[in-house]
């Protein structure tokens, strides 16, 4: 007897576990709602100080289509191609909500369908514009991210977008520099405007792409990283892959 | 009414057999094989300009190589990855890598002097067995005392073309904390496998046919005609030339960890 004591204390812990566990049923719903947001860095832009090479970096415009976004097993609506540039006091801008099954949800992902990013950098009395195009689907998947939606309740799933991935001197590094330098080079004609054509007759110089082979001019190096901006509640982050 | 008691049963039966086999969980099998310096690979090779070149020096300074498998491992032991089994380490980024996860290594800072030392062995690795996909390891910068005075790299030899031979010297410098991942080690470790793990580098990418020294023109970059060539970090009359051969060299093209019994 005592010797089985405790395995019949662990069945009827079992047992009620088990009645809780298996006679659960519909525990309501919440809404599930997904917003985007670019953070200061596109909000606000890029400071002088955040940069290593001092270059500042402002957005006028930093418009993102995000299509198919999951969370858990909940597909959300799509959306409209957004302006993340414009300030939303940290808030993000709203993408679509949903009412879903009140319960735990533990993956997330999303696919950022194109990117528009126009703006300047300036140092030095020197200034750059840049308006560079983005076109290809980067799936963002296999992320981590605990949302529980109650019932009768609001949970937000935020689709962050790291605006200074786009300016990292390495795509493998642990941590990167964040330079422009290397791009205001590649205005090669000096006329102030640095395009995807002068972008694809540079070479990525001393910039590190690891064992990317198909990455050697600037403007592959940009679309390299716009597939690496993609984040989940801040600093989550995703399995990406492009095509 | 009717199926509450079924689903009693099954979920008792599933945590019960859950617990049952925590009772007794079996030891992941290590296997330890020498990790050897191959040098069998560096042989002269033509680069896209025509130049043939010949390595007869090949320093690197690296630490920590590291052996991954395909997907994921687990232990009948819930709650326990496979690499604490192995060796109660911490690493920067312990688990996944390119898909795989570590199920090996050999702890250690090494400066290989690849055709000097050829054959010779960095230490004993320690496995567990399985079907391995990949190594990676971190570059360094090795000590001032060293065969790589304070660099990464240094690669010495010839480049002829046309009758004309130049010798070089190339120093390279990786950033602190560069790691190299995804240099294939396509082979199968049993519990039994003895033999020793080959360290090879090559100048040669097997696999896409270009070569490390490739779009180097070494006559144009001997800008004093005297058919010797340094190639250094901080070098502005060769900084292209650095990049290119710094970007190459770091990539996973010319490494490659083969077991051989």
């Amino acid at each position: 007897m005592t010797q089985n004591t405790p395995w019949i204390t662990l069945a009827l812990t079992t047992l009620l576990l088990a009645t809780v566990a298996c006679s659960e049923e519909d525990a309501g719903e919440g809404t599930l709602t997904a917003v985007v947001y670019g953070e200061e860095f596109i909000e606000d832009g890029i400071t002088a100080e955040d940069m290593a090479d001092n270059w500042e970096v402002t957005f006028s415009s930093f418009v993102v289509d995000i299509q198919d976004v999951t969370v858990g097993s909940v597909a959300l609506p799509s959306s409209e191609p957004i302006d993340i540039s414009v300030g939303t006091d940290g808030n993000g801008h709203e993408l679509s909500s949903t009412t879903a099954s009140a319960q735990a949800y533990t993956d997330a992902s999303y696919v950022i369908a194109q990117m528009k990013v126009t703006g300047t950098a300036t140092k030095d009395g020197v200034t750059k514009t840049f308006d560079w195009e983005f076109d290809h689907d980067t799936h963002y998947s296999d992320c981590h991210i605990d949302t529980t939606l109650t019932e009768g309740g609001t949970e937000v799933f935020q689709v962050t977008v790291h605006a200074d991935h786009l300016f990292y001197d390495s795509l493998v590094a642990e941590e990167p520099q964040v330079v422009f330098q290397a791009l205001a080079d590649a205005d090669l004609d000096e006329d102030g405007e640095i395009t995807r054509a002068e972008l694809e007759m540079t070479d990525i110089g001393s910039y590190d792409p690891g064992s990317a082979g198909d990455v050697s001019t600037m403007w592959e190096w940009l679309v390299a990283q716009s597939s690496t901006v993609g984040h989940g509640n801040g600093e989550g982050h995703f399995g990406a892959h492009s095509h | 009414m009717k199926t509450k008691p079924m689903h009693l049963v099954m979920c008792s039966a599933l945590v019960i057999c859950t617990l049952l086999s925590c009772d007794s969980p079996s030891e992941a099998v290590r296997v330890e094989l020498p990790l050897v310096v191959d040098a069998s690979r560096i042989v002269p090779v033509t680069n896209d300009l025509g130049y043939e070149v010949t390595l007869t020096s090949v320093r690197i300074a690296l630490k920590d190589p590291v052996f991954t498998i395909a997907g994921e491992v687990h232990t009948a032991s819930p709650g326990q990855r496979i690499l604490d089994l192995l060796v109660p380490n911490v690493y920067a980024h312990p688990g996944h890598y390119q898909g795989g996860e570590v199920t090996g290594e050999l702890s250690g800072e090494f400066v290989i002097d690849w055709i000097e030392d050829e054959g010779q062995s960095l230490g004993t690795a320690t496995l567990i067995a399985g079907e391995y996909t990949a190594a990676n390891f971190t570059f360094i910068q090795g000590g001032d005392e060293t065969v790589v005075a304070g660099h990464t790299a240094i690669l010495e030899g010839s480049a002829t073309k046309d009758g004309t031979t130049t010798t070089f010297t190339i120093t390279l410098d990786s950033p602190e904390g560069r790691q190299l991942v995804g240099a294939p080690f396509t082979e199968e470790i049993k519990e039994d496998s003895t033999g020793s793990l080959h360290f090879i580098f090559s100048p040669l990418d097997e696999l896409e046919g270009d070569t490390l020294f490739d779009s180097i023109d070494f006559e144009s970059l001997d800008e004093d005609d005297d058919h010797m060539l340094s190639i250094e970090p901080d070098q502005e009359e060769v900084e292209d030339a650095y990049n290119v051969l710094r970007r190459k060299f770091q990539t996973h093209d010319h490494y490659t960890i083969q077991h051989i019994d």
